[in-house]
């Protein structure tokens, strides 16, 4: 999704969100990320300003003081950006890639399933598909990417072919470096 | 990930200074031997660290780009950034009679961000500037003379040596 991404050309204005949008993306993301609940108020405080950054193909960036911290396209889920989720590294589900598929993911492949049902993979939980979740990598601390399940856990090591999570967000795309926006 | 820390977010997270991405990613970057060897100065914890991993796994110490080679076109090929010449042309122009603009090309090759420059000059020297081109500031009066040295101030990157004093130009 941010392969080509870059502040300059992609983000086609900024509003700060009124009180009650704030409060509305509050409610929807303690919802969406039970995990995330306790954290809220560090990540989205009720004060302090938040910023919408409106970007071509009808996706939004959230930001505050600079920051990006979560993104939607359309009325999707809002999905955590990934300096965001380093940061707070249990709000989303993982699954584990192994180690070759590492740098086909850093340059934006989709994350096949052989890549999720190898020794050096793991799926601990089982999820269904459509969920956002944090793709890590074997060996390493922190998440490579942030991608969204194309098939339920189960079928990915049923069928073990094709893609199993689409690849929305990875280490040194455009939206990460994006790091901060200037307006 | 220890298990150890689960109370203490959000987790400080250091990132690498040259390719940006956590440590424990360099090794994939476009140039992992700068990345380590800015590791080396600034983060020598992951560095080491990482050494030791790298030693355990194959002997092979890192930074002298062992890279494996299974499959083809996953790697982005090494963007080499272009070492444009780095020149500051600065000119005069006339605009109506008596007044005239300071034109200031080439602030792009400093990695300098034209829009902050042209607010900053416009504050400085309380006068209206623009961004008027891929890589031109107009500075709306004749400052002609002090801009060079606001430039070396704002920007130590900036020497005598890159300005190149254009005169009075036509527009």
């Amino acid at each position: 999704m941010f392969r080509k991404f870059s502040a300059g050309e992609s983000v086609s204005g900024t509003t700060q969100a009124k009180a009650s949008v704030v409060r509305g993306i509050r409610t929807k993301l303690t919802e969406q990320y039970p995990e995330l609940a306790d954290y809220i108020s560090d990540i989205i405080p009720k004060k302090e300003p938040l910023h919408i950054l409106k970007c071509h193909d009808h996706i939004e960036i959230l930001m505050r003081d600079n920051e990006l911290l979560l993104f939607r396209q359309r009325d999707g889920p809002y999905i955590p950006t990934l300096r965001l989720l380093h940061k707070y590294p249990t709000i989303l589900p993982r699954v584990q890639v192994d180690k070759g598929a590492i740098r086909f993911i850093l340059s934006g492949a989709n994350i096949m399933c052989p890549g999720l049902t190898s020794p050096g993979a793991r799926m601990d939980v089982s999820l269904p598909q459509d969920t956002v979740v944090a793709v890590m990598a074997e060996g390493k601390e922190h998440c490579v990417s942030i991608g969204m399940t194309k098939m339920s856990t189960d079928e990915i090591t049923r069928v073990n072919k094709g893609i199993g999570v689409e690849n929305i967000h990875f280490l040194c795309d455009g939206l990460w470096n994006m790091k901060d926006f200037h307006r | 990930m220890a298990e150890d820390d689960a109370a203490s977010f959000p987790l400080a997270v250091d990132y690498c200074g040259v390719c940006s991405m956590p440590p424990e990613y360099c090794e994939y970057s476009a140039d992992p031997s700068k990345c380590y060897e800015w590791m080396k100065v600034n983060l020598p914890d992951h560095y080491s660290r990482i050494e030791a991993i790298a030693a355990q796994l194959e002997g092979v110490s890192v930074g002298e780009g062992k890279r494996q080679t299974r499959g083809g076109k996953a790697m982005k090929k090494v963007k080499i950034k272009e070492e444009s010449v780095k020149r500051l042309c600065i000119s005069r122009s006339q605009r109506a009679k008596r007044k005239c603009v300071t034109v200031i090309v080439g602030l792009k090759s400093f990695d300098i961000e034209l829009k902050k420059a042209s607010r900053l000059f416009a504050g400085h020297f309380s006068c209206g500037s623009s961004v008027t081109g891929d890589d031109e500031v107009v500075v709306q009066g004749d400052v002609y003379d002090g801009i060079v040295d606001f430039i070396k101030d704002k920007w130590p990157q900036v020497t005598e040596d890159h300005v190149k004093y254009m005169g009075d130009q036509k527009r």
